[in-house]
């Protein structure tokens, strides 16, 4: 038995790291992909422009402010996973010291925007109804799971990243490229499946 | 290695919904004081009832529309029979088929149950595993409302299908 708050973290938690549907994940790895562990500081920054983005669709759309098309979105979410892969691609892994691009506030906060539309539509389907008063408790509970979801899925990057380039010795550049290029494949497999012709 | 990975994740993907299909049933079982009963509503998307239902009898069956198929409500009780059990006290209790209808946005359909007669409820377990069978991330929400403001959730999968709540 759990709380109400529990079981809507539980939820948030698992959404984000559902690895049977794993597009906010990809969109995660493109984000991370030019950085390595040394880069952390900016790497936290990142995760929190994307938190925003996210927070502010998913509390518009469970206050009923706003709603978005399922079909709209699911083709909008691939799209921000190989816009951020050839970013990528064309800049390059960021060097040692430098910080963040203005662009990545974009892509992270902007973007972010987008994928809170997924994350609402699943967190719609799993209010009940006549508890419209919890509806504060159950989006800060869903949100805060989506974070713990986000967090241990960047450190799993950032880890699997540091052992390929720190331990392994390939260099940055081949690495970046490498994510970002499987990131763009899979996601435009993800759009073909989507696009309704 | 690239290709390695790339290949472990389309594999993964066949086998796997790909999109973020929403693999969610709610159910509310709520004890009315005046009726010493407990109603039960449950929240079922609509297509996936069907998938599930066209295991038992092949028939098209047409959920939510003028044309549905005559068989449909028995069908349903049957289907909750295998896969949705409540247990008051400790001991496994029938309910009532009282009915169903489709939700607000024809995409799910309310099924209403009911077990009347019922005093001194003090522990009730359930078991949800519908549509665990068709998908591997069917997460189903259980939530119990017992005297005013009290509320327990359940939230039950294919691995762990049931809990218990104590009052």
């Amino acid at each position: 038995m759990d709380s109400v708050f529990w079981t809507y973290l539980k939820l948030g938690r698992d959404h984000i790291a559902d690895l049977g549907a794993y597009d906010h994940m990809l969109f995660l790895l493109a984000l991370c992909a030019v950085f390595t562990i040394s880069h952390w500081r900016q790497v936290i920054l990142l995760a929190t422009g994307f938190t925003l983005g996210h927070s502010i669709t998913l509390i518009g759309a469970g206050l009923d402010i706003i709603r978005f098309p399922m079909d709209v979105i699911e083709i909008l979410i691939p799209v921000t996973i190989i816009l951020t892969g050839i970013y990528n691609l064309r800049r390059g892994p960021l060097e040692k010291g430098e910080s963040l691009r203005r662009n990545h506030y974009f892509l992270a906060a902007g973007f972010g925007l987008i994928h809170g539309m997924g994350f609402s539509n699943f967190l719609r389907s799993a209010l009940m109804p006549g508890e419209e008063s919890e509806l504060v408790i159950q989006l800060l509970a869903f949100n805060i799971g989506i974070e713990l979801g986000q967090v241990i899925i960047v450190l799993v990057i950032l880890a699997i990243s540091w052992l390929i380039v720190n331990q392994f010795g390939l260099s940055k550049r081949y690495w970046n490229g490498a994510l970002s290029i499987l990131a763009i494949g899979v996601s435009l497999f993800l759009l073909w499946e989507k696009i309704p012709f | 290695m690239l290709w390695m990975v790339l290949s472990m994740i389309l594999s993964f993907g066949n086998t796997n919904s790909l999109d973020h299909d929403i693999h969610i049933s709610k159910c509310i079982i709520e004890y009315s004081e005046s009726d010493k009963a407990f109603q039960i509503m449950m929240h079922v998307f609509v297509d996936d009832l069907e998938l599930a239902l066209q295991k038992l009898d092949s028939s098209s069956l047409k959920l939510n529309t003028e044309l549905e198929y005559e068989k449909a409500d028995s069908l349903i009780l049957d289907y909750l029979d295998d896969h949705f059990q409540i247990a008051i006290n400790g001991k496994t209790t029938s309910y009532n088929y009282v009915g169903k209808e489709a939700s607000e946005d024809l995409q799910a359909v309310w099924i209403y149950l009911e077990i009347p007669d019922l005093k001194d409820v003090n522990e009730v377990n359930v078991r949800d595993d519908m549509l665990t069978e068709l998908y591997d991330d069917q997460t189903n929400i259980v939530q119990i409302r017992y005297k005013g403001e009290k509320r327990a959730y359940f939230l039950l999968t294919g691995k762990e299908p049931s809990d218990t709540v104590t009052f």
